[in-house]
């Protein structure tokens, strides 16, 4: 029974590592953009078959085609930046409301755009990642603990700390927090607001792609499997809070961690259910999240 | 005078669209757009003229048909009182869950309503005692009024084009009224319509009620046309097709989601042609119209016309 528990807990961290990539990709977005790129659940499955490209067709190794992957998807990120976001932002419309809808619907068409680009490109059934942590299962208190597992948390934790100092110390990340707090006073000190903007989009993108290829290598990459763990990735950025970077990591690890809690206590068939109760019971009384501030509502 | 004879030469061409050499296909999909036109006027009160967001409308439009059918195949009660009973369950279900949600704004209040309706759609495969799980509800009843059968398809198109003349007047006559220009004001300063005494969370999650009625009868309409409905069609897919055609038509437009619901339906049945690349253009399509018309058609052509 403990070992089975450790079992658990250990693979709910993995996964709940990789919902924080995606919490931190929508993070992203809403930090600087105060808009959530719908999009992100397919372009992080492209990450996944893209590094099954690197790995697979190239034969590189796995090492190599995390950075290659993340640099991939940021282009393709920021491709989409300029050719669906920007000029829908431009577009002069009476409203704010409005704006805010008609990027909703640009981003959605977006990922509508890729999850069938996928499709033809790889075809609508699931490709299964090569075995890439080749290691014998370390052995803990009598269960088996896998070593992806392992791998998948240190991979992803060390992203996040590494986009993390990248932020606070770069020149470039200093730029885009700065963009993020007030665009006009930003643009006044001499940061280019469209640079901000595609270097945001492109960063989250690519951490979102990581998370995929991760995942990739402990199950399979399907043109479908965006949505789920955008819905994930969006609970956990809400339990953390949404736009905080600490609160990624913090609300992923608890929602894999709880999701695998359920899975060992209780059964499998609720493990989906945990997520909507979670997002739902924030969204209703804590939508700031555990780390960041309520802010003060404006009538 | 002037107002009227837009809608009556409208209501004057569509009633003898079926006469123009329409074959069964065709007035079958004649009503499809009649259906979601229903829904998207509702959701335009959301988006258009309260300026909330809705992304799990698919729920309401699967509640009406859900219990429209369940109502008439499992208590055996008549067409008229599935109709009146899926508008009313959808009323409620979009007040008991609009009253919590419509706090939130935004990209927020987006996913709330996701959140909402995957659980409409997790119980609709779940609860297989009544909802017959994922394999679905068939044979429904054709819908009948005064012991009339509407077994054809013009009789079908005849009936969802009286009912969604019904539905236009409701929605218009809102839109004009007093109250309807609460959610306009709601939309464009809340601060100042909040200062005028109108009670904005009231206000919205009133707009967001009515729209989910409207969505639950056109499911009404749907099941009883379609005779047959299963939980897959209502999904997050759905909802988002119910989204553009409100932003494709116009939003805050009277007519936007009428053109949104035949552009969209339209599109649907002949980009099937293009077979694999159907949803590639699809996706491909949305972007270049929220770039190049972000009023949607009807805000663009009216754009259009008072410039000349």
């Amino acid at each position: 029974m403990l070992g089975a528990l450790l079992q658990q807990i250990v693979s709910g961290l993995a996964v709940g590592s990789v919902y924080a990539l995606v919490a931190l990709a929508f993070s992203l977005t809403v930090r600087a953009l105060n808009q959530i790129n719908f999009a992100t659940g397919e372009l992080f499955m492209m990450g996944a078959y893209v590094g099954i490209g690197f790995t697979v067709t190239l034969g590189l190794p796995f090492w190599l085609a995390i950075p290659l992957t993340a640099i991939a998807v940021s282009v393709i990120g920021v491709v989409f930046e300029k050719l669906a976001y920007r000029p829908v932002f431009k577009a002069n419309v009476s409203h704010p409301a409005r704006l805010h809808i008609l990027i909703i619907c640009s981003t959605i068409g977006t990922g509508i755009f890729l999850q069938n680009g996928a499709m033809l490109l790889w075809g609508a059934q699931a490709l299964p990642f090569p075995k890439v942590f080749d290691q014998e299962p370390l052995s803990v208190f009598g269960a088996l603990i896998p070593t992806e597992y392992l791998w998948i948390t240190a991979v992803a934790i060390a992203l996040m700390a590494s986009l993390n100092f990248f932020l606070q110390h770069s020149w470039i990340g200093k730029g885009m927090r700065a963009a993020a707090q007030d665009r006009e006073t930003a643009a006044l000190m001499g940061v280019r607001l469209a640079a901000a903007d595609s270097w945001t989009f492109g960063l989250s993108a690519g951490v979102g792609a990581v998370g995929g290829l991760l995942i990739g290598a402990i199950s399979f990459a399907y043109p479908t499997m965006g949505a789920g763990y955008a819905l994930k990735g969006f609970t956990a950025a809400v339990i953390g809070g949404l736009g905080s970077m600490r609160g990624a990591l913090i609300g992923g690890l608890l929602l894999g961690l709880a999701e695998s809690l359920v899975i060992a206590l209780i059964s499998s068939v609720y493990k989906d259910v945990v997520a909507f109760a979670l997002l739902l019971l924030f969204l209703q009384f804590k939508p700031s999240g555990l780390l960041l501030k309520p802010v003060q509502r404006r009538v | 005078m002037k107002t009227y004879l837009p809608l009556a030469i409208g209501i004057l061409l569509l009633s003898f669209l079926p006469v123009l050499g329409a074959n069964p296909y065709t007035l079958h999909i004649y009503s499809l757009i009649g259906i979601y036109a229903i829904v998207a006027m509702g959701l335009n009160l959301v988006f258009g003229y309260a300026g909330q967001i809705s992304l799990g409308h698919a729920a309401y439009f699967a509640v009406g048909a859900y219990i429209s059918a369940l109502a008439t195949i499992d208590l055996g009660l008549p067409f008229w009182a599935g109709l009146l009973l899926a508008g009313i369950a959808a009323f409620i279900m979009g007040f008991v869950v609009g009253t919590p949600s419509l706090k939130l704004e935004g990209s927020y209040l987006g996913m709330a309503t996701i959140g909402f309706g995957e659980i409409v759609k997790m119980t609709l495969v779940n609860w297989e005692a009544v909802t017959r799980g994922p394999t679905g509800i068939s044979r429904i009843p054709h819908p009948s009024l005064f012991g009339y059968s509407f077994g054809t398809p013009t009789a079908k198109y005849y009936l969802v084009l009286g009912i969604g003349i019904l539905a236009f007047l409701v929605y218009w006559n809102l839109v004009r009224s007093h109250y309807g220009s609460r959610f306009v004001a709601v939309r464009d300063s809340p601060k100042a319509a909040a200062a005028m005494g109108i009670d904005l969370q009231r206000t919205k999650v009133m707009a967001f009620a009515i729209s989910t009625a409207f969505a639950g009868i056109g499911g009404s309409l749907y099941a009883h046309l379609n005779r047959y409905i299963a939980p897959d069609a209502f999904g997050l897919g759905e909802s988002i097709n119910l989204l553009i055609m409100t932003v494709i038509g116009g939003m805050g437009t009277l007519a936007g989601p009428l053109v949104g619901a035949a552009i969209v339906v339209y599109l649907r049945e002949t980009l099937t042609m293009l077979k694999d690349y159907n949803m590639l253009i699809y996706g491909l399509l949305l972007m270049v119209l929220m770039i190049f018309v972000p009023r949607g058609l009807v805000g663009t052509a009216l754009l259009f016309w008072r410039r000349t």
